[in-house]
């Protein structure tokens, strides 16, 4: 009985670690931009660097793109370039400018084992301009009142029901809701 | 007679606190040996050699029905050194061997309760004399059921060892387990109550207690009528209560003499405290470092900008503060109270802050380990807090290498422990396992002390109480 104790300990001495990560080396990222030309990809990644000042805590941002044939290219490209370890656990807005569903639809490939409960929006302008908008991660949240996750986008697929992907964009210098899209509508 | 007064002599080695006086009555000797630092001197001259000095020779022989005094035995020549040392004065008179009781006042009397403090309810507590503890609990229960057996256990200290019980509630086998446990102990002496308890545990491997050791005399009045046994220990002021379970540790004198509601609160308070002290530096540190997505996005935000400029990982972070906190609490505790407070406004208040003004500690830390310590110390028994000390060490390791399932597996094997834990055979985690469902009108929840009509029945099969039967 002990021998079995003791291998249980080593094993997990050996291999319990493995997704050890401290909060200061992993790198939040609340918005993902992905914008399509042809067959050329680019990713952008919004990072949220909280910072203790005095008695009270700010929210800073960093963004980080790559360009490459697919998105699986440019994410290995972002890993490389980024030094912490990504952190997509959190992820709240993925914003993409194409008129694509199978690449909305295949989002599954890219955020592999990631959580699938963030918001899914589309823009006609440029990612850049509007994923740099605001000082606030959660500013695209509050500009439209019946967000879709991609979770719901994976159900509303399975169950052969319609989904209505909002659409914004800039306006005015300011970002705005525009429309709902349904995701049947857009050409692969 | 002159024989007896040398081989005493040699065998206490002419110590000088040893006297060897000797009278003459007619040209009869008569001898008396004692010690003075335990005997005292007023009661010899006044009630012993007062009353030798006005004896004649013929009425030596009914000496016994002459002298005042209502503890005097007949002893043999071999216990004399054992009286002697128990505070009687030994007289060699007639051929004859007298020991009578002289003993001198060596206690601090009945002082107030220091460590189970209780908001209501009876002050008093028990001393170092084994008559005053066995008075106090007498005075509870004037029952001619309240028995109690002598052991002398310590081959050097032959300290007086009293076994107390209901005759009419406890189970015989019980009190014969206690008894044939504590004859087994061969040691020197004992010095204290504490000295019998690994003795009397069934598993002595395991961090939480099974026997309670308590300074109150109410406390062990009430368990003696549950049908527990409790232990007296000469020269110790707490005595031992026993079998026990793994609830027992969560109630307190005073939920008894409170409202029943309101004491139910309180217990499901110490438990959700239980929780915490054990749970909650672990659970921290699973969640910061292996299972982030358990908390939400602002929380770990706010986590990771108090954690930005501490240089530890979280896990060295946490037990260095464990270990800073227990540095502390051990020197508070050996200090006076004067020297003490200072320490602890040093420690708590000037350490803390400047540790997070260094930047080595972060405050959620500093919260996490001084919330997780302070729920510790809402129970009484110190042997639970060191139980439950010992555990959150052991989970937040478990949780340092598997996270949240490092701490389920720890959760698991401290319920594997808990459930095949026994005190004196009895299940330790009675009445949850196995279920009883009287005694969980007593267990977290609190019926009100005059409507719980039956005792446990894992404990005497006597089980109704007062006139219920």
């Amino acid at each position: 009985m002990k021998k079995i104790i003791y291998i249980i300990i080593f094993l997990c001495l050996v291999f319990g670690t493995n997704n050890y990560q401290e909060l200061n080396s992993i790198s939040i990222i609340t918005n993902i931009g992905i914008t399509k030309n042809k067959d050329n990809y680019n990713l952008i990644y919004q990072e949220i660097i909280p910072i203790r000042e005095d008695d009270s805590i700010k929210n800073k941002y960093k963004y980080y793109s790559s360009s490459g044939n697919s998105i699986e290219e440019c994410m290995k490209k972002l890993d490389d370039k980024i030094t912490k370890k990504i952190y997509l656990e959190h992820l709240e807005n993925v914003i993409i400018n194409t008129d694509s569903n199978k690449l909305i639809l295949n989002l599954n490939n890219v955020f592999d084992n990631e959580r699938d409960n963030f918001n899914i929006y589309i823009t006609d302008d440029k990612v850049k301009n509007i994923i740099k908008y605001g000082n606030n991660y959660k500013y695209i949240n509050n500009l439209v009142d019946k967000k879709i996750t991609y979770k719901k986008v994976k159900i509303n697929k399975y169950e052969n029901r319609k989904t209505m992907i909002p659409v914004i964009g800039m306006k005015s210098n300011n970002l705005v809701f525009i429309k709902y899209k349904n995701l049947g509508d857009i050409n692969d | 007679m002159d024989k007896i007064v040398n081989k005493t002599k040699e065998i206490v080695g002419y110590s000088k606190d040893y006297i060897f006086k000797e009278i003459d009555i007619e040209n009869k000797k008569i001898y008396f040996m004692f010690s003075e630092v335990l005997c005292s001197g007023s009661d010899i001259n006044d009630f012993i050699l007062k009353k030798f000095s006005h004896i004649k020779k013929k009425d030596l022989k009914k000496i016994i029905n002459i002298l005042p005094d209502n503890n005097i035995k007949n002893i043999k020549e071999d216990e004399i050194v054992s009286y002697m040392n128990k505070g009687f004065i030994v007289c060699l008179v007639n051929n004859n061997i007298l020991a009578i009781e002289v003993k001198k006042i060596l206690e601090r009397g009945i002082t107030t309760i220091e460590s189970e403090l209780s908001i209501s309810g009876p002050k008093d507590s028990f001393s170092e004399n084994f008559n005053t503890n066995l008075g106090l609990i007498r005075r509870r229960i004037k029952s001619s059921n309240l028995w109690w057996d002598e052991i002398n256990i310590g081959k050097s200290s032959e300290t007086k060892v009293g076994i107390l019980y209901m005759n009419d509630i406890v189970e015989k086998d019980l009190v014969d387990k206690v008894k044939n446990r504590l004859s087994k102990i061969d040691i020197d002496a004992i010095i204290d109550s504490s000295y019998l308890k690994d003795i009397l545990e069934d598993n002595n491997d395991s961090f939480f207690p099974t026997i309670m050791s308590t300074e109150r005399p109410d406390k062990v009045s009430m368990a003696l009528l549950e049908g527990k046994v409790a232990i007296l220990i000469d020269m110790s002021s707490y005595a031992l209560i026993l079998p026990n379970f793994f609830i027992d540790f969560f109630h307190t004198v005073d939920d008894y003499y409170q409202k029943s509601i309101n004491t139910t609160f309180v217990r499901i308070i110490r438990l959700f405290a239980f929780f915490i002290a054990i749970f909650l530096p672990a659970a921290y540190i699973a969640v910061t470092t292996y299972n982030q997505d358990a908390i939400p996005l602002s929380l770990l935000l706010l986590l990771k900008a108090q954690r930005s400029f501490v240089p530890f990982p979280a896990v060295v972070e946490a037990l260095f503060m464990i270990i800073s906190f227990e540095i502390l609490r051990e020197s508070d505790l050996r200090m006076s109270s004067t020297t003490g407070s200072a320490i602890s406004i040093l420690g708590g208040l000037i350490l803390g802050d400047a540790a997070v003004s260094a930047g080595i500690m972060s405050p959620i830390m500093i919260i996490i380990i001084a919330l997780s310590s302070i729920a510790g110390f809402v129970f009484t028994s110190i042997e639970l807090v060191n139980a439950i000390r010992m555990y959150r060490i052991i989970f937040l390791i478990l949780s340092c290498i598997l996270g949240l399932y490092g701490i389920y597996l720890g959760a698991v094997y401290l319920l594997y422990k808990l459930i095949t834990l026994t005190s004196l055979n009895k299940p330790y985690l009675a009445p949850f396992s196995p279920f009883i469902k009287s005694e969980i009108k007593d267990s977290i929840y609190k019926e009100a002390n005059t409507t719980n009509k039956y005792r446990n029945p894992i404990l005497t099969k006597n089980k109704y109480r007062g006139r219920y039967k």
